[in-house]
């Protein structure tokens, strides 16, 4: 047993409690050696991390990082180039009035579209007004295709936000027991009503996501499985009724946590 | 801090809307603490540049999830932290592996030649030798100095759990680097140990 309460040993090497119960506690601990090296301790583990720098990215890495991300994420370039090339208002309403003036003068009045505004800071691309937001949707809309491949579907997207039932799965399918699903709503209804792959694979050793199942399943000995997809992993926690149902399951991203599907 | 929230949280939605200046501000506030979670978890340069590069695309994939139910950054390092889990595993690293050659971080605006040169290779080494769980608790809270709940949020885990991780850690990190001076008079448990 030990003789002191870790909790304030470690509030007290922070440096988090009020005066009055730090110097209550010192004294406390002034006729206590195990508490006293324990606070030594404590407080030494903290102090090491005073003496280094943290870890930095070279700008080169700085650089090749960020272009990596946006080549995967298909942001262009010259998106970059618009914004920092932006104009002050007074330059783009003297531009625009001058284009104005131009196309009176020079246009048939029926071909004149209006000035296309020079320091918007959309993304670049074929549709330069095609948002992240859009392009998503796009991409998550296709199933089974690559993400690449997501150009002129824009208007056939499903939105993400909210319902989620239609969300798919990043890679287009996800495999589970030999049977391809397309969207998690798919997968969590076959889940659901034919349960015998999840209990027959549950791992007892997976933990991630956890803390979140229990508080949403409300059963803190709730089983899990891991499933994969050539681009993501999610995991389905459930609770067994029996050897061949279960109560209640639910389906989170693996990296954050996110809900994306809940049966019942 | 919370400025620091809500201006993530505004950058979030005018990356969503397609402001690619919004992507540039959301990189430049967080990179580097993102690449020092990655690099502290994994020990390994290539390997935490990789982690950080998978990190971002992640969220940015999903930014649309991003409700802000808590702190842009919290959702963030929560990736960050489940990714180099990941890939920890998914190299088959121990935390008993010796220290890679490349894994001291890179010290071009370092200059205190002591920190850089010998102090931090043991830290890390120390760190290095600590279960993942609590070296977690020690990276995001005592290294990157986030709170106890925020902590907890990332983990995924109690705030009790990251404290208990957290006094446990910091034990095995001064036992390691043989910074402390043996007690005459060890704690009980350690005694019965």
């Amino acid at each position: 047993m030990r003789s002191y309460d870790p909790e304030l040993i470690a509030a007290l090497a922070e440096g988090t409690l009020d005066s009055e119960t730090a110097a209550a506690l010192e004294r406390r601990i002034a006729s206590d050696p195990d508490a006293a090296a324990e606070l030594a301790a404590q407080k030494a583990a903290i102090a090491v991390w005073r003496e280094v720098e943290p870890p930095l990215m070279t700008t080169a890495e700085s650089a090749r990082l960020r272009a990596n991300i946006a080549e995967a994420l298909n942001l262009h370039p010259e998106a970059s180039v618009v914004i920092h090339r932006r104009r002050t208002p007074w330059t783009t309403i003297a531009v625009a009035a001058a284009t104005v003036v131009a196309a009176a003068v020079l246009l048939p009045l029926t071909l004149f579209s209006g000035p296309k505004d020079a320091t918007s800071t959309r993304l670049a691309g074929d549709g330069a007004d095609t948002s992240v937001r859009e392009e998503t949707q796009a991409d998550e809309a296709l199933l089974g295709a690559a993400p690449d491949g997501a150009e002129g579907t824009a208007t056939e997207a499903a939105p993400l936000n909210g319902d989620l039932s239609e969300q798919t799965t990043a890679a287009g399918w996800v495999s589970v027991g030999g049977e391809q699903y397309t969207t998690w709503s798919d997968l969590a209804d076959d889940l659901y009503s034919n349960p015998e792959a999840l209990l027959e694979r549950a791992d007892p050793d997976l933990d991630a996501c956890r803390a979140d199942a229990t508080r949403i399943l409300g059963d803190p000995s709730a089983l899990a499985v891991q499933i994969e997809s050539p681009s993501e992993t999610a995991i389905v926690w459930f609770t067994p009724l029996d050897d061949a149902r279960i109560d209640r399951l639910v389906i989170v991203d693996s990296l954050d946590c996110t809900v994306l599907e809940q049966r019942p | 801090m919370i400025d620091r929230a809500r201006e993530d949280a505004d950058l979030v939605e005018r990356y969503l809307d397609g402001d690619a200046a919004a992507f540039d501000a959301l990189m430049r506030a967080h990179e580097s603490r993102v690449f020092a979670i990655c690099l502290r978890t994994l020990r390994d340069r290539e390997a935490a540049l990789d982690a950080t590069q998978e990190t971002f695309i992640t969220v940015f994939r999903k930014a649309d999830r991003f409700a802000g139910r808590s702190a842009f950054s919290t959702w963030l390092y929560r990736v960050a932290v489940n990714t180099c889990h990941d890939t920890a595993r998914r190299l088959h690293r121990t935390q008993a592996d010796s220290l890679p050659e490349n894994a001291d971080p890179a010290d071009l605006a370092a200059t205190d030649e002591f920190a850089s040169a010998d102090m931090r290779p043991t830290i890390e080494s120390a760190l290095a030798g600590l279960p993942e769980e609590f070296r977690s608790a020690v990276v995001l809270c005592d290294a990157e100095g986030l709170a106890l709940q925020t902590a907890a949020e990332i983990l995924d885990v109690p705030v009790g759990t990251v404290k208990s991780r957290l006094f446990r850690g910091r034990r095995m990190l001064v036992n390691a680097l043989g910074n402390l001076r043996p007690s005459s008079n060890p704690p009980m448990d350690e005694r019965n140990a």
